[in-house]
């Protein structure tokens, strides 16, 4: 199912059925049809073709999201976690501080200092995603940091550099899998959710986000303009999910 | 009791970092809060009165000071573009205090559905045997979770609104006017709300109740010739909710934080929807209120929720 | 010497000057006689939550349109842009232009029932002028330097310069004397309807004042002012009946209602263009600006985002303020001249194209399409055009106050002085947000000033609207229609030439 998710938005770079952006006032507003399987939208656009665009986009964003809230959430959450005291009080705090913040202001604030640039949304988006991985790797860490064949490793004079990252990381990584799924689900709502306030990648390039907010103005003469994206979007969710739960699965098996 | 005074000093210190992290995040986006309210059209003479009005042309510094010690001393502020009359602003307490009611029973009434639903499917789904509907409920449920939320409001208002003719978007009637006609619009809003969050709960509830199932005592319960039935109801369920419990609070959290999008989808005047319009008109005072607001109900749900679970649960007390 | 005017010969003069909208038959306007009953009351939907409740301190177009029911000026415009007396009953204008002699209307009462005396008048004025703390409420009165109570029925304004076009500002906002310093009053004025609530987020609800001076007006007893943010959300409504009034359709909203409701149209009062910062290095150059000119098929842009609805311009100026607009249309075409678009590129240095950065205020649906489509022709002719789409408020700073920007789509909202949208593109105004920079247009802008009638501003006005548009300063675009959604129960809506939403001529009908 996934498959086709990836397959299409690999073929969206080389080849789409229609220009994504060619206009055509003749063709406004049709329904799906065997030459516009999703039907036009209001400028006589090729939704299919739009909605090919729109899925690698948005996968894009959303795997360099999960990457580098991953990375961020293992780097702050092995320190604090394993290391405890002032470090860790200061650093939760900022994390239980972002964590109430509107990733839209964070976004408008990350976007305002460094520009509007795709991999702007990605670093917005990034920064609210880390306090969740943080929680989790920091969790583990704490869970970890005192049981015996640590402290056995510790006994033995091994670094804290090769304790944090060779002893205890790879224990952790079962959990943190699942978590990295999740959070690639999240990403793909939360990117779709920006963009259909405004914010996020630019017009005319498509994501779904954006076709669903434009969409929204025309539900009752046009609804499949909506469907297409939306339809989407859960499609890809769904997938990301049904492939965490199939991993977690395995892994139970073993 | 030392528990609590350190959770409170947690939570204090958390609101000054967030009240800071936003102040900081006003003075870096662009857009100037006198042009918002002036427009293009204002004299200098104008727009240098209401900066001093406002107090901008103090220095940072002292303007977050000076706010802070009206927020210590109970004055939230006014809001810089809600009039209370003509010539007096909005105070941020009455504002918010207005809007909120909206965003709390939307809160409630979300909860009550997810409550309603969910745990009958998750305990039904966890007795099953039969293979069909455990890979129904199964897809649903992942289903329901992977509809992002502004899309599950157009489609409820698309179906409900548009096709069915239940309801009219748009329509919402203040609570203040007709509490009836209030709770009719509610509920549909309050549905899109709820869908994910049945699908999560009843995952979750499944999940937990199967686990318990596998446990030692279940084991010797069955041995000791206890019906199914009896177990599941008597035994498994009490501590497969314990789990829920936490699960739902943080549902809650969530929802009482304001749902910004759904609240936008069904035009509903609560605090998510004007999060993001003073966002939009750089309504500092406002803003300001909301992010702290949101950050203190998300920290103490949670605490709520930790001590309810050591008050269940004497295990962890020990630890 | 002092020239009596009476509002008789002013409404003529006005009449000539600003054009009427409502008369160029472009305006479908309710005209049908039905007949009309008294009471109901009925729910417009709005777009914006309005900023404030002082009438000299809104600026908002959305918030004025509004208040327009609940405050009247000395003077006030009427269907067709006339000034018609209103809290004032006529004027006289001295010889040299610079003192106003008032005679109020006898009987004018407020709100809270007090008769409008010869103190409120002079209170309010000075109150928008700045003669009472310094800082001017409305701009153009701030040439204003003093206001005198002649006798208790006639009030003298004194300024400092002449500008003919001052008496349109005369339409500010008569309010109590010291209600603009009181603490906790409510919006009390002299108009058709009187305030009752105002709830954020929600919407304004007024009623019908009895008092009102106009006998016969108004109509209805309530109307509820209900804000509706989204376009679809107002289409629901409106099929649905909970919202009779909705004064912004959209194209294809407009196509969707036309069966169930009247759909009123008339020419707005909006200039959009592809504004361009003249500064800005690549822009600097006239070539390139008239090469973009040629490039749009405005024809095409306005079929896609106003159903063709619209009057496609070439300059700063309404078509309907018809004394003082030029068609100019024929400087780039109005379809599209790629080849010389190109060819101009190229004599301009950039065989290859160039590339554009279109910021657009994101908030404004119909700014987006038209950034969409424009990009699209563009592409054409070679140049390579992206959107910026930007919050109002940023806009506002990098775009307006800072100018930093290339180019930018949005429109200007004209008021109903046929200067307003021309004065700005003198080389050193503060609202020259397009850093326009002609010698010969600040040249003419200059003989303006000097002109004492507004007969010989015309005549300039027309050259100041060509240099703009043979230099190219901006790619002007189209005036879009207004269209209006109005129940098939409702009879006696008005357009006017300026944002305004008149309930007082508003009815049920029979």
């Amino acid at each position: 199912m996934g498959g086709i998710i990836l397959l299409l938005s690999v073929v969206s770079i080389f080849w789409t059925p229609y220009s994504p952006t060619q206009m055509s006032a003749a063709l406004r507003f049709k329904p799906p049809s065997f030459a516009h399987i999703f039907g036009t939208d209001n400028f006589g656009r090729d939704i299919f073709s739009r909605v090919m665009k729109a899925i690698g986009t948005s996968f894009l964003i959303s795997l360099f999201v999960v990457l580098m809230s991953a990375v961020a959430g293992i780097l702050i959450g092995a320190v604090t976690g394993y290391f405890g005291g002032v470090i860790d009080a200061v650093v939760m705090r900022v994390v239980d501080a972002i964590n109430g913040f509107p990733s839209i202001l964070l976004a408008l604030v990350i976007i305002s200092i460094l520009g509007k640039a795709r991999a702007n949304v990605v670093l917005a988006l990034g920064i609210a995603f880390t306090p969740s991985f943080v929680r989790i790797v920091r969790g583990e860490f704490i869970r970890l940091r005192d049981s015996d064949y640590i402290v056995r490793a510790r006994l033995m004079g091994a670094r804290k550099r090769r304790i944090l990252f060779l002893h205890i990381l790879p224990n952790i990584f079962s959990t943190f899998w699942v978590s990295v799924m999740i959070g690639f689900n999240n990403a793909i709502l939360a990117e779709s959710g920006l963009s259909y306030l405004g914010i996020g990648v630019q017009a005319p390039d498509a994501t779904l986000g954006s076709m669903l907010s434009d969409a929204q103005g025309y539900l009752s003469s046009a609804p499949w303009y909506a469907l297409a994206p939306g339809l989407t979007i859960v499609w890809m969710v769904l997938s990301a999910a049904m492939l965490s739960e199939g991993l977690s699965r395995k892994k139970k098996n073993i | 009791m030392a528990y609590i005074i350190k959770k409170t000093a947690t939570l204090i210190i958390t609101l000054f970092l967030v009240s800071v992290l936003a102040f900081l995040a006003f003075q870096i986006i662009p857009g100037d809060v006198v042009t918002s309210i002036l427009g293009t059209e204002a004299t200098p003479e104008r727009e240098e009165a209401l900066r001093e009005e406002l107090g901008l042309d103090k220095p940072p510094v002292q303007r977050y000071i000076k706010w802070a010690g009206g927020v210590l001393r109970g004055d939230l502020g006014v809001s810089y573009r809600y009039s209370k009359n003509m010539n007096e602003m909005m105070p941020v307490s009455e504002l918010i205090g207005d809007k909120l009611p909206v965003t709390l029973l939307l809160a409630l009434f979300a909860m009550i559905l997810t409550i309603l639903f969910a745990i009958p499917i998750g305990v039904l789904w966890a007795g099953t045997k039969n293979k069909f509907l455990d890979g129904a409920l199964n897809v649903l449920t992942q289903t329901s979770m992977a509809i992002p939320a502004f899309f599950l409001g157009i489609l409820v208002t698309y179906l409900f609104g548009i096709v069915l003719k239940m309801f009219t978007p748009g329509s919402y009637v203040s609570y203040k006017k007709d509490v009836g006609a209030f709770v009719s619009y509610m509920i549909f809003p309050a549905i899109a709300i709820a869908i994910p969050k049945i699908g999560m709960t009843a995952r979750f509830l499944r999940n937990s109740t199967l686990t318990e199932l596998r446990s030692d005592y279940v084991r010797t319960a069955k041995s000791k010739g206890c019906e199914d039935k009896t177990i599941l109801f008597k035994h498994v369920l009490r501590n497969a909710m314990l789990p829920v419990v936490t699960f739902i609070g943080m549902i809650i959290a969530e929802t009482v934080a304001g749902s910004i999008v759904v609240e936008q989808v069904f035009s509903l005047p609560g605090i998510g929807r004007l999060l993001i319009s003073s966002i939009s008109t750089r309504d500092f005072p406002v803003v300001e209120i909301l992010i702290m607001y949101i950050t203190m109900v998300v920290i103490v749900v949670y605490f709520i929720v930790d001590i309810i679970y050591r008050e269940l649960d004497p295990r962890i007390r020990v630890e | 010497m002092k020239k009596l005017l009476t509002f008789f010969v002013t409404l003529s003069i006005a009449a000539a000057l600003c054009g009427c909208a409502g008369g160029t038959g472009a305006s479908s306007e309710d005209k049908t006689s039905k007949e009309a009953t008294y009471g109901g009351s009925v729910v417009v939907g709005i777009q914006q939550d309005i900023d404030g409740l002082d009438p000299h301190k809104v600026t908002a177009a959305g918030t004025k349109e509004i208040l327009f029911n609940i405050f009247e000026g000395l003077v006030k415009c009427d269907s067709n842009g006339d000034l018609i007396g209103a809290v004032a009953e006529k004027y006289e204008l001295s010889d040299d232009g610079l003192t106003y002699t008032f005679t109020l209307r006898p009987g004018v009462k407020f709100h809270n029932g007090n008769e409008v005396t010869a103190e409120d008048v002079k209170y309010s004025i000075e109150r928008a002028a700045g003669l009472l703390d310094g800082t001017p409420l409305v701009s153009p009165l701030s040439i204003v330097t003093a206001v005198d109570i002649v006798d208790e029925k006639t009030v003298r304004v004194t300024a400092g310069s002449v500008n003919p076009e001052l008496i349109y500002s005369f339409t500010t906002a008569i309010i109590p004397n010291g209600s603009g310093e009181d603490e906790n009053a409510d919006p009390i004025g002299t108009g058709p309807f009187r305030f009752v609530s105002y709830t954020p987020q929600e919407g304004i609800v007024i009623e019908k004042n009895e008092d009102y001076w106009q006998k016969g007006l108004p109509y209805l007893d309530q109307v509820d002012f209900k804000i509706i943010t989204s376009a679809e959300t107002a289409l629901v409504e409106l099929k649905a009946g909970t919202v009779q009034v909705y004064p912004y359709l959209t194209d294809a909203m407009a196509t969707e209602i036309e069966s169930q409701m009247q759909v009123l149209v008339s020419p707005s009062v909006n200039v959009q263009a592809l504004f361009f910062n003249n500064a800005d290095e690549l822009l600097s150059n006239v070539k390139v600006r008239q090469a973009i000119c040629y490039a749009l098929n405005r024809e095409e842009v306005s079929e896609f985002v106003a159903g063709g609805d619209a009057t496609i311009i070439s300059s700063a100026m309404l078509p309907t303020l018809e004394s003082y607009y030029v068609d100019l249309n024929d400087t780039y075409g109005t379809t599209g001249n790629v080849d010389k678009a190109k060819e101009l590129l190229a004599e301009a240095g950039y065989p290859d194209g160039i590339d554009l950065t279109i910021t657009v205020p994101s908030n404004y649906e119909f700014h987006m399409d038209t950034a969409e489509v424009v990009v699209e022709q563009l592409k054409a002719a070679g140049i390579n055009a992206k959107i910026d789409a930007v919050d109002w408020n940023t806009w506002l700073e990098d775009v307006y106050t800072n100018r930093n920007y290339q180019s930018t789509i949005c429109a200007i909202t004209s008021d109903m002085t046929p200067g307003y949208l021309l004065n700005r593109f003198v080389s050193d105004s503060k609202k020259n947000f397009i850093n326009f920079n002609s010698a010969d247009f600040d040249a003419v802008y200059g003989n303006v000033l000097e002109a004492k009638s507004l007969g010989e501003r015309g005549i300039l006005y027309k050259e100041l609207q060509k240099i703009l548009a043979d230099e190219a300063g901006s790619a002007f675009i189209q005036v879009p229609a207004n269209k209006v959604a109005v129940s098939n129960e409702l009879g006696g809506y008005k357009f006017y030439p300026v944002y305004v939403q008149d309930m007082s001529t508003v009815y049920y009908v029979k």
